[in-house]
């Protein structure tokens, strides 16, 4: 009967699998240019992810995680290999509801207030105004946005128009969320806040997530392992996993296990950087 | 509140009504010092007498010409924002009938008049697609540039949730245009009333039924100096209500969101 989504709070790491898995195989993308020969963004790539995890995109600028995303999200289409979600070929408008992506910036439509922005994607699929208003709602509380929600984005600050964006994403309930370095360009402090505030609603919602970012500490405090990239044409060069015996919280980025990681993957940087 | 926004109101209105007061004042004076010819120039006061005088004429000429201006607006409106809608759906489409866009603007309506003459006979119907012929162009470049506009990511979330095209043209494509839409509305407001009067020089009904545009050529031929402006005073009117309402209707939609309607 509750109009909220479906998913229980999950109390504890990895008592339900809801998220989908993904698979990606000798995937190819080139670019096409307009003077010279066509530039070969990812040549062959491989990368499982099973379902619920949070998996770290890492490598220098221009190097081809963004690409990789589009192409799991179905924005783009490989030129060889291929992108499974959920054991299915990702396909045009195949699931609608399943996946959701966030956008380095926010992209609110500046003439819907918040909440209509939140249950935009709702109301796409037809939902009624009520029910989609009621779970909008939700995801507005859920982001702590509620005062603001009759709000139109050019009254919200920059962080909160980012919060507005993720409570868009996430109030479909999707299975895989993907995360374009979505606080690139937030200070350092509403940054943590919000890796803070995607860590929490992972733990609850235990949606698989692919998050491109350029921060290695953000990485690490939030993702489950970390994929590091090579320059174009991109390869795998570090696959690590992420293992904390703590809950992860802000005392997490004084530890020295946090710290370590850090830099092991800076070093992982160093030798991405450095091509082939 | 109430206070604030008179004030706001007089802040606006007060310069441009002082500037043309104050025009008009030079304008009397002189004439009434210098007497040039009669048949070139004509004081303001006169101009009141005659249009105070000839009040009903006018009043119907002027009824008779907004007739034509409103229709003719309208079809630019309506047609204007759907021809640059059909024109962003396909590059191709865009790319073929784009061109012929630019014909409308280019070729002079006093050529095109008599052939609307022809096929639809002197009248509001002519004169109306006159009007509209002389202001389409501006709704439809300046919608096809605001649908271009519209960020990218924005249509891949469209694309992503499953939108279909109707809705990706109600909830995206026009509110993301609105602002462009405006603008090019802004323009046409003011050149239908051009197309309207010179659109009734050829092809405006003559007698009793007349709009400004017969009203301005009978009175030139006539040397009646004082009618003529007072029908060209009407004419600009009758653009600036045109656009004061674009502008409103502009405020009404867009002000809650919009850069361009905040108050400075």
């Amino acid at each position: 009967m509750s109009a909220l989504p479906s998913q229980p709070p999950v109390p504890s790491r990895g008592a339900i699998a809801s998220g989908l898995p993904v698979r990606v195989s000798r995937l190819v993308r080139r670019f096409a240019t307009q003077a010279q020969a066509p530039v070969d963004v990812l040549t062959g790539i491989d990368l499982e992810v099973p379902p619920s995890e949070f998996v770290a995109l890492l490598g220098p600028s221009g190097c081809g995680k963004s690409t990789l995303l589009r192409l799991v999200a179905g924005l783009d289409a490989p030129d060889g290999g291929t992108v499974e979600v959920g054991g299915r070929p990702i396909r045009r408008r195949e699931h609608p509801d399943a996946v959701a992506f966030v956008f380095q910036e926010a992209h609110l439509l500046p003439w819907r207030t918040l909440i209509k922005n939140v249950a935009l994607p709702l109301e796409l699929r037809g939902m009624p105004p009520g029910e989609r208003r009621d779970r909008a709602l939700h995801m507005l509380e859920r982001v702590g946005l509620r005062d603001a929600s009759e709000r139109y984005p050019s009254q919200l600050s920059g962080g909160m128009q980012l919060r507005g964006s993720l409570a868009r994403a996430l109030v479909t309930d999707p299975k895989l969320l993907l995360l374009d370095e979505p606080f690139a360009a937030l200070d350092e402090i509403t940054r943590q806040r919000l890796d803070g505030l995607i860590y929490e609603l992972w733990r609850e919602r235990r949606f698989t997530a692919l998050f491109v970012t350029h921060s290695l500490r953000e990485a690490v405090f939030l993702s489950q392992r970390a994929v590091m990239f090579s320059r174009r044409p991109a390869h795998l060069v570090a696959d690590r996993r992420i293992d904390f015996p703590v809950e992860r919280g802000p005392e997490l980025r004084g530890l020295a296990a946090y710290n370590d990681l850090v830099e092991q993957l800076h070093h992982d940087l160093l030798i991405a950087e450095g091509g082939s | 509140m109430t206070w604030r926004r008179l004030r706001r109101l007089a802040v606006q209105l007060g310069p441009p009504l002082c500037a043309a007061l104050a025009m008009l004042a030079i304008w009397e004076l002189w004439v009434r010092w210098a007497h040039p010819p009669r048949f070139l120039f004509c004081a303001p006061s006169e101009i009141w007498h005659e249009a105070v005088a000839r009040a009903g004429e006018l009043g119907a000429a002027t009824w008779k010409t907004t007739v034509a201006v409103a229709w003719g607006f309208a079809l630019s409106a309506v047609l204007g924002v759907a021809v640059a809608v059909i024109l962003s759906s396909n590059r191709v489409v865009e790319r073929a009938f784009y061109p012929f866009t630019v014909i409308l603007q280019t070729v002079p309506l006093v050529a095109i008049a008599p052939m609307l003459v022809i096929w639809l006979h002197a009248g509001v119907r002519a004169v109306a697609i006159c009007a509209f012929i002389v202001s389409v162009f501006p709704v439809i470049t300046n919608t096809l540039s605001g649908i271009r506009s519209i960020p990218h990511p924005q249509v891949e979330l469209f694309w992503l949730y499953g939108a279909r095209p109707w809705a990706r043209l109600w909830k995206l494509k026009l509110p993301g245009a609105l602002p462009s839409i405006m603008a090019g509305l802004r323009i046409a407001a003011g050149l239908a009333v051009i197309g309207a009067v010179v659109g009734e020089f050829v092809a405006g009904e003559l007698g009793a039924d007349r709009g400004l545009g017969i009203v301005v050529v009978v009175a030139a031929k006539q040397g009646e100096l004082p009618m003529l402006f007072a029908a060209v005073a009407l004419a600009s009117l009758l653009g600036i209500a045109m656009v004061g309402g674009v502008n409103a209707v502009a405020y009404l939609l867009m002000h809650r969101w919009h850069v361009s309607q905040r108050p400075d």
